[in-house]
């Protein structure tokens, strides 16, 4: 993308009359979301309800009980989340597209394109390196993780994608495991350095 | 309480002849700067990446690293704002009115050096004003019982909720969910399990610091990576930082200053409101006593002045309900009482009473930061604006590599990997749709003490409820927590209102 100036990225900012402060631009969201986040929330509201029923009374007896909180909270999420859909409904017909203003919520940068697929792909990624530490060590899920991250960003320099990650695995390794003296599961490479780099710890 | 107060700067002074606390200042220092230039990257990213390294340190440098994190990314914050026009944060906006003007007229120079003498010496006389706040704030919790606790926990929630979100409704919501994943183990009164569901992890509750990590760093981080950009692409190239102007001309911002320090501490040591409220209120203030009103808004040094000042020794101010009363006074606060808790602590009214090394260890990293900021802040202005052009591209995937070591470290469990990343997901959804992911971690935090004073204060008054509200201190606190609410309410509705205007006018949907 072509370099762009302070000016031309400072719509961020809504200018508003000299003296003032500028105000920040009103992230827009996807009301259909908004309203299943809701329904998520009451939801997880019944479910404290109905699962705290089954908690058992504690030998000091006391008012509210182990389960009082729980109940207590659990409806105020449903009458949240039923109150955050009905005002969502009761407004629906006044805007015909679905995007909303996000009331508080971070929006992305303007002018650049976003994709959630890439934000849950990395979240997967690191998944799968939790996975894959037990079983082939820190380092090489470390690398792994990093040359993916690092890829799905769209970086193709082979210097940004191979030596970064190396780099980073390897003094993040010597940091933590080295010098902290935090045990990593161990894979070859490890096994190699340790023999060879004494701990600092 | 003199003599405490006294005892804590003394302190404070002692702790910097330590060398592992001065090289763990002077990395916050560095650490904090570049986070505070680099747009998106704010406090909760920069403390996020760096509470994990605090794991195997002592509690004095773990406090005194994290505190000049959070004081030198506020420095660094008004650099960009100065140079390029660009606020990274919301405290900075009348710095970029002010600075960029100046700097747009040529003088760059005046505008950074004002926003660095602003800086150190509104820090350092935001340290005093620190010490006389947090110490009787500290004594007087001794005298409070469950019932007080309580109602102070109340009120820190308010305060939180109320303050910063824009929509009160969805702030409590975002509590209630941080709630309901702290009930997740033993009960704090009885013991008796609760929604464990013969889980062997969750017997013992879920750790704190993963919760809070998934919620605060994790959100932002991913949130960040659906958007493929260079940071100098969003804020330019750096600009001219020229010459040092002379203490002789930066002396004549000496008045709003001091103001702007004291607006600062005050405005910053009540929770949820922070630097923002003390930046725009001590601007405000600088413009109506000055005797060039007229030069607001075209490169004010006084502006700048008074704004900086603010915003940093907000810092200090924040530190005193976080570590007086165990209430995060900002979202940042939320992340170093984390990182307490990992150290031993237990975050609550009696932090600072029971263990006043941490008191100690504030002030030093206060002070080593306006120390390592006076000698260094200059040449460090030129060389951090030069971040912007490190690759986000990598630098996004490799804190979110960072922060999984770190809480893999924690306790070598791939579970607690899975608890970050869940609660990174869920974070993530809050976060754009608006529910405030720091009410979410007080609330994960705070929780435990929430409930347990809550019942424990009822059995004390023989389940009176009556009896537990108007004990003269709680009622005082329940009203100042209810009328924050009021408060909020009342903005959520302005809001709806304003929102509702513009669509109405063609210049926003409302849905």
């Amino acid at each position: 993308m072509a370099h762009r100036s302070s000016e031309e990225v400072s719509h961020r900012w809504e200018p508003t009359d000299p003296g003032e402060p500028p105000v920040e631009r009103i992230a827009m969201v996807d009301r259909r979301i908004d309203i299943a986040l809701a329904a998520a929330l009451a939801a997880l509201g019944v479910a404290l309800i109905v699962l705290s029923g089954d908690i058992r009374a504690g030998s000091i007896p006391d008012p509210i009980g182990a389960g009082g909180m729980p109940r207590a909270l659990g409806a105020f999420m449903v009458v949240a989340g039923v109150v955050l859909i009905a005002r969502r409904l009761v407004s629906w017909r006044r805007n015909p597209g679905h995007l909303v203003p996000a009331d508080g919520g971070t929006g992305d940068e303007p002018d650049y394109p976003s994709s959630a697929v890439r934000a849950f792909g990395m979240l997967a990624a690191a998944w799968g390196w939790a996975m894959l530490i037990p079983l082939v060590g820190y380092l090489t899920s470390s690398f792994l993780l990093a040359v993916v991250g690092i890829a799905s960003m769209k970086v193709r320099s082979p210097w940004k994608l191979i030596v970064v990650p190396a780099l980073f695995a390897a003094i993040t390794w010597l940091l933590f495991n080295r010098l902290f003296g935090i045990p990593f599961p161990a894979g070859p490479i490890e096994q190699l350095g340790e023999e060879y780099i004494p701990s600092l710890e | 309480m003199l003599g405490q107060g006294l005892t804590s700067l003394a302190e404070g002074f002692q702790l910097l002849t330590d060398p592992i606390v001065l090289v763990m200042i002077f990395a916050g220092v560095v650490w904090g700067c570049i986070c505070g230039v680099l747009p998106g990257t704010g406090s909760g990213v920069a403390l996020g990446v760096a509470v994990p390294v605090t794991f195997t340190l002592e509690p004095v440098p773990a406090v005194a690293f994290l505190v000049t994190i959070s004081v030198a990314v506020s420095y660094a914050n008004g650099l960009p704002a100065t140079v390029l026009g660009i606020p990274n944060a919301p405290p900075s906006v009348f710095t970029a009115i002010e600075g960029y003007a100046l700097t747009k007229q040529g003088k760059g120079g005046l505008a950074i050096a004002h926003n660095w003498f602003s800086c150190v010496t509104g820090q350092l006389m935001s340290i005093p004003f620190f010490v006389v706040l947090i110490v009787p704030l500290s004594t007087l919790s001794y005298s409070f019982l469950a019932p007080e606790m309580f109602a102070l926990y109340c009120l820190g929630m308010a305060a939180l909720v109320s303050l910063t979100g824009k929509n009160i409704l969805k702030g409590f919501a975002a509590a209630a969910v941080g709630f309901s994943i702290a009930f997740i183990g033993p009960d704090p009164v009885s013991n008796v399990p609760r929604f464990d569901f013969d889980v062997p992890e969750l017997r013992v509750g879920l750790e704190i610091i993963p919760v809070v990590l998934g919620f605060v760093t994790v959100s932002e981080i991913i949130r960040g990576m659906r958007q493929v950009y260079s940071w100098d692409e969003l804020v330019g190239p750096a600009g001219m930082v020229t010459k040092f102007p002379g203490f002789g001309v930066l002396r004549k911002s000496l008045r709003p200053i001091f103001t702007g320090s004291i607006i600062g501490t005050l405005v910053g040591a009540i929770p949820g409101l922070s630097g923002t409220a003390a930046a725009v209120m001590s601007y405000n203030q600088a413009k109506l006593t000055s005797k060039t009103p007229e030069q607001f808004g075209k490169g004010s040094v006084e502006g700048i002045s008074s704004n900086e000042s603010a915003q940093n020794a907000s810092q200090a101010g924040e530190m005193v309900p976080t570590l007086g009363l165990g209430i995060p006074g900002s979202d940042s606060m939320v992340l170093v009482l984390g990182a307490l808790l990992l150290q031993g602590f237990v975050p609550g009214p009696r932090l600072i009473t029971e263990s006043p090394e941490l008191l100690y260890a504030t002030v030093a990293g206060l002070l080593g930061t306006v120390f390592y900021l006076f000698l260094i802040g200059w040449p460090t202005a030129k060389l951090v604006l030069q971040v912007s052009r490190v690759d986000r591209r990598i630098v996004l995937p490799l804190a979110l590599l960072m922060t999984l070591v770190g809480v893999y470290s924690l306790r070598r469990s791939v579970f607690d990997v899975f608890v970050l990343l869940i609660c990174g997901v869920i974070g993530y959804f809050m976060l754009r749709y608006g529910y405030s992911i720091q009410a979410a971690g007080v609330a994960v935090i705070l929780a435990g003490g929430f409930e347990s004073n809550l019942r424990q204060g009822l059995l004390l008054e023989d389940s009176s409820l009556i009896g537990f509200a108007t004990r003269p201190w709680t009622a005082v606190i329940l009203s100042a927590a209810l009328a924050l609410i009021v408060y909020g309410t009342m903005a959520t509705v302005r809001l709806v209102r304003r929102e509702r205007r513009l669509a109405e006018s063609g210049q926003l949907p409302v849905g």
